[in-house]
C-alpha cells in the first residue's frame, strides 16, 4: 500500500514539477531588449547633434534660431529641467569677423527637446570701452551655488562684469570694464575669456594670439567689491607662460590625414567636481587647421596643466562654434553655435 | 595495500571521466530558500537538492527522495555616480530531485539541480574593452543553471559527491562563395551558408561532507572555473574581377573572426562547518568559508581579427593587427559567511508542525581592481544580510505521509560606495562610483517521498 501511495505522490508531483517546467520554457522565447544603461561619462567627447527623431518640435539640432540674427557664443545656468541661456546676437548677414551692433541676448529653455522661447536683449553696448559690441557672455557662478556674474567682452577683448540683481537676471556693474584687454594681453590680440570659480579665486582662461592659452586669478571677493565700487582695488595674477598651444590640438582633414590647429578661438571653460568629489577643470574651444575646424576639449586636475583630448569632441561634418558643456538632468549637454542657413544655438548629447 | 570503497571509485570514475573541465558557475544570489536564508552557508548543512550546487555530497546524506520547487527573485538598483543603471532582475524557477538508493551495497543519491531563469536562459553580451560596465551584475546572474550530481556514502557519516554544470556556448560560421564585381556590386553572385552551433560546455563540482557526530558536520567543496566564449565568424571566397573576364584576384578571401569571453565564474575552494549545539539542539550554526580564483580572470572584451587574400593585390591593403588588451587584474577573494536556524516550534499542532526560523551573514569583497586606465569595470564590496522561515507540516495528506517543508526568505545586498579615480582627466568615462542594493525574496517547497 505505502508503495502504491509513494507511486501516485511522485506521479503527482513530477506532474507539477514538468507542468512547471514547461511553463517556465515557455517564456524563454521571450528575449529581453538591451538595456541601455546610463553609463557615468565625463562630458569631454562622444557627442552627437540632436536629431530630429529626438526633437521633433524642434528644427535639430537647433534649439535656437531666430530669423534673422545670427546667435552665438552661449553660456548656460541650469535650473531643474530647463536652462537660461545667455548669447551673443547680431544682425544676420555681417560680413566674417563684424561684430558691430552685437548684444547679450537672453532666453529660456522650459525642456531642451522642446527648444528655447523669444530670445530678448538682456545687456546691449552703452559704453565707450565696450566700442559697439558685446560679445562672448560667460556665467561665474559658486559651485555649487547661484550665479554671481555674466562676464562679457567688448569689441576689443575687454572684459565687463554684470552682477546678479535681486530679481536673478544680470546688469551691468554702473561704471567701467573689470579688465582692459591690456592687462589679459598686453599688446597682444586678447580672444575669448571664460571664467570658473574655484574656492575663493575667480579663474579666467583666455585665447591670446589666436592660438595660445592663458590663465589670470583674481580673488572672488576683490572681483565682487570692485562690481559694487569700481574705485577699489584689483588685481589679477596673469600666468607666465601659455597653457595650451593652437598646435597641441588635430584637426582631422580625412579619414587618414591630420593638421595640427593653427588657430583657436570660442573657449569656454569649467570647473566641476567628479562624482568621487575631485575638482576636474575643462576647457572646450573650437580649432581651426586647413580651412577645416572641429570642437575640442582639454582636460586638468589642477586647472594648471591641461592635457588636450585626441579627438574633437564633436564628429567632423559641421562647423562649430564656441562650445559649452554642461550638466543637465545628469547627463553631459553641449551647447554651441552652428551655422547653417543662419547661426543658432545647437544642442548635442552623448547617445 | 587497501582497496579504495567502491563507493569512492564510482564518483571518482564519474567526475574524472569527463573530457575538459570546466566549471559550475556561482549563483550571485544562492539556490533555494532555506540556504541563501543562511547566508549560504549552506556545503555542511545541504542533503536536499540544493546540495548539487552547495556541495554534491550531501546528497547521500538523504534518505529520502526529494522534490523541490520554488521561486525566486533578485531586484538589483544598482547605481553608477548616482544614477541607478536598467540592471535586469534575476527571477526564476529553483528546482530540484533527489533519489536515493542502495547500489552493491553502496548507499548513494543522484540529484538534478535546475535554476531555470523566466527571462533570460542566457545572454550573450561582448562589449567593447572601454566600454563600463557592472562586471558582477550585468550577465553573470542571467543564466540558466543545471547541475547533475552523483554522492554515495563511503563510511557511516562520510560522503562524497561530483557532478556536471550544464552550459552552451555560441560558435558559428557565416560564409559566401562566388564572384565579386568590382565597381559594380549589383552583379556580384554569391552564395550563403550560415552554420551557428549551441556547443556543450560541461564544469565538475565535487565535494565531501563528514559528519563528524551528531552535533558537528565538515564540509570541503571545489567548483571548477567556467568560461563562455564567443567564437563568430564571417567569412567570403570569390574571385574579384568582372564576370567573364580574368579576375584580379582568383581565390580571394576575407576572414573576420569576433572573439570574446562572454561569462567567466571562478574556481573555488568552500571550506564549511554546521554545528548543532549540544545543550541546545534546536539551534544550528553554520558557516562557510570561500576562496575565489578571481585573479585568472580573462579581459572581458570582444577581439576582432581581420584576415585579407586577395592575392598580388595584398600589398596595398593594410589591416590593422587585433588590439591587445592589459589583464584586468582581479584580485582572489575570500567569502566568509554565516548563518544560523533555530527551531522555534517543534511538535505543534499535536506533532504535525514545526517552525524554523533563520538569518544569515555574507561577505563578498569586490574582486574588481581600481579603474584607473582605459577600461570602467564596476563593482563594489558586498554585503548580504537575510532571513528567513521554514514551516515543516507532517502528516498533512495521506498521499504525503512525509513532512513537506514551506521555506521562504528575504535578504538584501547591500553595495556600499565605491570611488573609482581616472589617471587621465581626459577619460571619457570620468571618475565614477559604484553602489547600491540587490533585494532578494524566495519560496520553495520540499517534499520527502
Amino acid at each position: 500500500m505505502a508503495a502504491v501511495i509513494g507511486a501516485r505522490a511522485l506521479r503527482f508531483l513530477m506532474g507539477g514539477l514538468v507542468g512547471g517546467l514547461l511553463s517556465g520554457c515557455g517564456t524563454q522565447g521571450m528575449s529581453g531588449e538591451l538595456s541601455v544603461p546610463f553609463f557615468p561619462q565625463s562630458g569631454l567627447g562622444g557627442f552627437r547633434l540632436l536629431t530630429s527623431d529626438q526633437a521633433p518640435d524642434l528644427n535639430a539640432p537647433y534649439i535656437l534660431l531666430t530669423p534673422g540674427l545670427d546667435i552665438d557664443e552661449p553660456t548656460v545656468w541650469p535650473m531643474g529641467d530647463g536652462l537660461l541661456l545667455w548669447v551673443s546676437a547680431q544682425p544676420a548677414g555681417q560680413p566674417d569677423g563684424q561684430r558691430a551692433g552685437a548684444y547679450i541676448g537672453q532666453a529660456r529653455v522650459e525642456r531642451l527637446l522642446s527648444g528655447a522661447g523669444d530670445l530678448s536683449p538682456a545687456l546691449v553696448p552703452d559704453q565707450p570701452w565696450e566700442k559697439g559690441a558685446l560679445l562672448h557672455p560667460t556665467l561665474i557662478a559658486a559651485t555649487p551655488g547661484p550665479p554671481l556674474l555674466l562676464l562679457y567682452q567688448g569689441l576689443d577683448g575687454s572684459v565687463g562684469a554684470a552682477p546678479f540683481g535681486p530679481d536673478g537676471m544680470p546688469h551691468k556693474m554702473a561704471a567701467a570694464r573689470l579688465l582692459s584687454a591690456a592687462q589679459l594681453a598686453g599688446t597682444a590680440a586678447l580672444g575669448s575669456v571664460s571664467g570658473v570659480v574655484s574656492g575663493g579665486t575667480l579663474r579666467l582662461y583666455y585665447l591670446v594670439h589666436g592660438g595660445e592659452i592663458r590663465r589670470a586669478d583674481a580673488d572672488l571677493a576683490a572681483v565682487m567689491q570692485v562690481t559694487k565700487d569700481p574705485a577699489a582695488g584689483l588685481t589679477f595674477t596673469v600666468s607666465v607662460g601659455p597653457l595650451l598651444h593652437a598646435a597641441d590640438f588635430i584637426v582631422p582633414q580625412s579619414i587618414s590625414t591630420s593638421l595640427p590647429a593653427e588657430r583657436l578661438s570660442g573657449l569656454s571653460a569649467r570647473r566641476v567636481e567628479t562624482p568621487t568629489g575631485r575638482e576636474r577643470y575643462d576647457l572646450f574651444l573650437v580649432a581651426e587647421a586647413g580651412g577645416k575646424s572641429v570642437a575640442c576639449a582639454a582636460s586638468s586636475y589642477d586647472g594648471a596643466t591641461f592635457l588636450p583630448v585626441a579627438q574633437p569632441i564633436l564628429p567632423k561634418g559641421v562647423t562649430p562654434s564656441s562650445p559649452t558643456v554642461l550638466t543637465y538632468q545628469d547627463r553631459a549637454l553641449l551647447l554651441l553655435g552652428l551655422r547653417g542657413a543662419g547661426t543658432g544655438i545647437a544642442a548635442a548629447q552623448i547617445p | 595495500m587497501r582497496s579504495l570503497p567502491p563507493g569512492l571509485i564510482f564518483v571518482l570514475g564519474f567526475g574524472l571521466g569527463l573530457g575538459p573541465a570546466r566549471a559550475n558557475p556561482i549563483d550571485a544570489f544562492g539556490f533555494g530558500a532555506r540556504a541563501p536564508a543562511l547566508g549560504s552557508a549552506y556545503s555542511a548543512v545541504a542533503d536536499d537538492s540544493a546540495a548539487g550546487y552547495y556541495n554534491p555530497a550531501g546528497l547521500a546524506r538523504s534518505r529520502d527522495m526529494r522534490i523541490d520547487l520554488g521561486y525566486q527573485a533578485a531586484l538589483p538598483q544598482l547605481r553608477f555616480s548616482g544614477a541607478v543603471q536598467p540592471v535586469e532582475a534575476t527571477r526564476g524557477m529553483a528546482a530540484g530531485l533527489v533519489v536515493p538508493g542502495d547500489l552493491f551495497g553502496v548507499h548513494l543519491a543522484f540529484g538534478l539541480t535546475l535554476f531555470l531563469p523566466d527571462q533570460h536562459v542566457t545572454r550573450l553580451r561582448t562589449l567593447r574593452y572601454e566600454q563600463p560596465r557592472l562586471q558582477l551584475y550585468d550577465n553573470r546572474t542571467q543564466r540558466l543553471f543545471l547541475a547533475a550530481n552523483l554522492a554515495v556514502r563511503i563510511v557511516k557519516g562520510l560522503y562524497v559527491g561530483a557532478g556536471l554544470t550544464f552550459m552552451s556556448r555560441t560558435s558559428g560560421d557565416v560564409s559566401f562563395q562566388g564572384n565579386v564585381t568590382v565597381g559594380d556590386a549589383e552583379r556580384s553572385a554569391l552564395k550563403t551558408a550560415i552554420e551557428v552551433n549551441l556547443v556543450a560546455v560541461r564544469y565538475p563540482q565535487a565535494g565531501i561532507a563528514w559528519e563528524v557526530n551528531e552535533f558537528l558536520a565538515l564540509a570541503l567543496v571545489y567548483r571548477h572555473s567556467f568560461i563562455l566564449d564567443v567564437d563568430q565568424r564571417f567569412q567570403i571566397n570569390a574571385d574579384l574581377g568582372n564576370p567573364g573576364q580574368v579576375p584580379i584576384a582568383k581565390g580571394a578571401s576575407l576572414v573576420e573572426q569576433a572573439q570574446s569571453v562572454d561569462l567567466f565564474q571562478p574556481w573555488q575552494v568552500v571550506l564549511g562547518g554546521a554545528l548543532r549545539w549540544p545543550s541546545y539542539p534546536r539551534l544550528l550554526l553554520s558557516a562557510d568559508l570561500t576562496f575565489a580564483r578571481w585573479s585568472d580572470m580573462p579581459v572581458p572584451a570582444g577581439r576582432l581579427t581581420l584576415m585579407l587574400d586577395i592575392g598580388s593585390l595584398n600589398s596595398f591593403v593594410h589591416l590593422p593587427p587585433p588590439p591587445t588588451y592589459p589583464s584586468p587584474g582581479f584580485h582572489d577573494i575570500l567569502i566568509p559567511a554565516v548563518g544560523v536556524e533555530w527551531r522555534a516550534l517543534d511538535s505543534a499542532c499535536k506533532d504535525r508542525l514545526a517552525l524554523d526560523l533563520r538569518a544569515g551573514y555574507r561577505y563578498e569583497a569586490s574582486p574588481v581592481p581600481g579603474q584607473q586606465g582605459a577600461s570602467t569595470f564596476g563593482d563594489a564590496d558586498k554585503h548580504t544580510f537575510s532571513l528567513g522561515a521554514g514551516v515543516e507540516l507532517r502528516r498533512l495528506f495521506s498521499v504525503l505521509p512525509k513532512p513537506i517543508e514551506l521555506d521562504a526568505f528575504v535578504a538584501v545586498t547591500y553595495l556600499p560606495e565605491r570611488d573609482f579615480n581616472k589617471d587621465d582627466p581626459r577619460s571619457l568615462v570620468g571618475d565614477f562610483t559604484v553602489s547600491g542594493t540587490v533585494f532578494q525574496v524566495g519560496g520553495q517547497l520540499r517534499w520527502r517521498l
